[in-house]
């Protein structure tokens, strides 16, 4: 079985999740800009920081068998910053345009400030101008009002709702999300936010059509496993099993392909991962010897 | 446009297809007008030529291993022949500073790109501090592209930085027989280093690639003849250092090929 996360941001994983991840079957992640827990100061940060989304981290994850694809935004939280922000839109066209940058994301609501509303306008434009989907972050602070209020603002920026995926969604959030028409994103915090069994709950009220299970996995307690972890409980509960394939695989390729960035045949060539030349501390394997995986499709739990 | 990126450019575009090639003749021709949207279309080259290599015949290959030796010992994508001919365009003048920054931001696959292509420029020299910092990469694939068939770094880079080239080109098992000019670039300095380095994996019981004597060959030290007579050597390591031991023998390039082929087919 296969599976893809769809949000989880590698830069702060190790290289033990990256083998747990590929063991328990993921084969591709899409590692979405965000904020680093510490503000930057200046914008050769996110410079740097960007092009380690499309650069070193695509490096690691592909030592591992995982293709790596990322979005490139403005997170909310740092378009406060307002001077840095107007530098950070100069360099964004730039990034947007690389191979494999899925979407324009994560972008959207932190305070809900009027910064923050400005810079998300200014970049769901871009999206329409570079032709990609959008992943929306949406608050944890008035998340119903903060969700309502981002999928307005998208409308009247007029990208159609096919191309938008609202994530951390909740109980509260998902029926307004599918009624307008978007993709419902749920990230599986090990505790808070969504529990897998809330999942399961979900897909038993609103199918699989249009909700995507990721983990958001970053620098805080999280699950790097949520998504397989998640699926082999829908699958203890009885969760039919085209409705697991859409939620935690083919969903994300179906909105993200749109990009033209994100094609299954990237991944489904071959999955014989030669990891040679990594000796030394010259590479990720720092003085293992080099193998070469041939990776089983099993399921961690 | 030196006649260097010329004749590259001639060759080459005619493997795209009608539709690659009219998207190239139109961003060659704005790139030539301003470099500003370069960055942009060197990207966009991943929506709009396709990745896989083209096929050569034998005279098309003789004439890109005149203006690029070692051309035919990777493999040339399309969409790399292209954004190299994106990178000839631009104008000698101001290429540098546009490179410069472009470098900064680059992913994998365009910092690929980018090496492989820089040997065509007309001031190409003017890259080479680009490609030391290159060597310092850790992506393989992008380190092969600077290493492998690619005639920038025995052309351009001094003896330290191309023994750091070649060390690293050994820690991470690259293949040296592929290294454009391995031969003629061989010194005392890159010699004795790599007798420390066997000494050193030696004593702690791990094995060297064969093809490091090629690069040792003429500047065996007695020391390491000593520990050569104590040793059980593998049958590479073996035919490669019995030549080096014998005086009088003539060694070509293709004896040492084919030890790194034969070691190449070893390690897969
Ligand atoms: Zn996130």
């Amino acid at each position: 079985m296969h599976y893809i996360d769809p949000h989880i941001h590698m830069v702060s994983r190790t290289t033990d999740d990256y083998e747990a991840m590929r063991e328990a079957g993921i084969v591709a992640v899409i590692e979405p800009a965000f904020w680093l827990g510490q503000p930057r100061t200046t914008v050769g940060s996110f410079k740097d920081y960007f092009s380690m989304l499309v650069g070193w981290e695509r490096f690691r994850a592909s030592q591992f068998g995982i293709k790596h694809y990322c979005t490139i935004g403005l997170n909310s939280k740092e378009a406060n910053n307002e001077e840095l922000a107007e530098q950070v839109m100069e360099i964004l066209p730039q990034f947007l345009a690389k191979e494999g940058v899925v979407a324009v994301g994560e972008i959207g609501y932190d305070d809900q400030s009027e910064a923050e509303d400005k810079y998300f306008r200014l970049q769901l434009e871009l999206a329409k101008e570079f032709e990609l989907p959008v992943m929306i972050h949406t608050p944890h602070r008035d998340k119903k009002n903060g969700t309502l209020r981002s999928m307005d603002v998208i409308q009247e920026h007029g990208i159609p709702e096919h191309m938008v995926v609202i994530d951390h969604n909740n109980e509260e959030t998902v029926k307004h999300v599918l009624d307008r028409g978007f993709w419902a994103a749920f990230t599986i915090y090990p505790k808070t936010k969504m529990s897998k069994m809330r999942m399961v709950n979900i897909v038993n009220t609103y199918g699989s059509e249009k909700i995507i299970v990721d983990s958001s996995a970053d620098w805080g307690v999280s699950d790097p496993l949520s998504v397989p972890r998640t699926a082999a409980i829908m699958r203890e509960h009885g969760i039919a099993e085209h409705h697991i394939h859409l939620t935690c695989y083919q969903n994300a390729i179906t909105v993200y392909g749109q990009s033209g960035q994100f094609n299954e045949s990237d991944w489904k060539q071959d999955h014989l991962v030669k990891q040679a030349d990594l000796h030394q501390g010259n590479s990720v394997l720092r003085g293992q010897e080099a193998k070469e995986i041939n990776f089983k499709n099993s399921i961690g739990d | 446009m030196g006649d260097r990126k010329l004749d590259f450019t001639k060759c080459v575009v005619g493997k795209m297809s009608p539709e690659e090639q009219d998207w190239l003749n139109v961003k060659m021709a704005a790139v030539k007008e301003s470099a500003r949207r370069f960055p942009i279309f060197f990207s966009q080259a991943s929506r709009f030529i396709a990745n896989d290599v083209p096929e050569w015949n034998t005279d098309e290959i003789q004439t890109l291993e005149n203006i690029y030796p070692g051309f035919g010992s990777t493999d040339w994508t399309k969409r790399n022949l292209a954004r190299t001919i994106l990178i000839c365009a631009l104008d000698t003048n101001s290429d540098i500073q546009v490179l410069r920054v472009f470098f900064e931001i680059a992913e994998m696959n365009e910092l690929v790109a980018l090496y492989k292509g820089l040997f065509l420029l007309d001031n190409a020299a003017d890259f080479s501090s680009q490609v030391k910092e290159g060597v310092r990469t850790n992506m393989v694939n992008v380190f092969d592209a600077i290493c492998l068939g690619n005639p920038f770094a025995a052309a351009y880079l001094e003896d330290p930085a191309w023994n750091q080239l070649v060390l690293k080109a050994i820690f991470m098992e690259r293949p040296l027989y592929k290294i454009q000019n391995i031969d003629q670039r061989r010194n005392k300095e890159l010699a004795d280093m790599l007798q420390d380095y066997i000494q050193e994996r030696w004593a702690a019981k791990r094995t060297v690639s064969p093809e490091v004597w090629r690069l040792v060959h003429q500047y065996l030290r007695e020391d390491v003849k000593q520990l050569i007579l104590e040793k059980e050597l593998e049958v590479l390591e073996k035919s490669a250092i019995e030549t080096i031991l014998d005086s009088n023998a003539t060694v070509g390039e293709e004896f040492w090929n084919n030890i790194g082929k034969m070691n190449e087919i070893n390690l897969n």
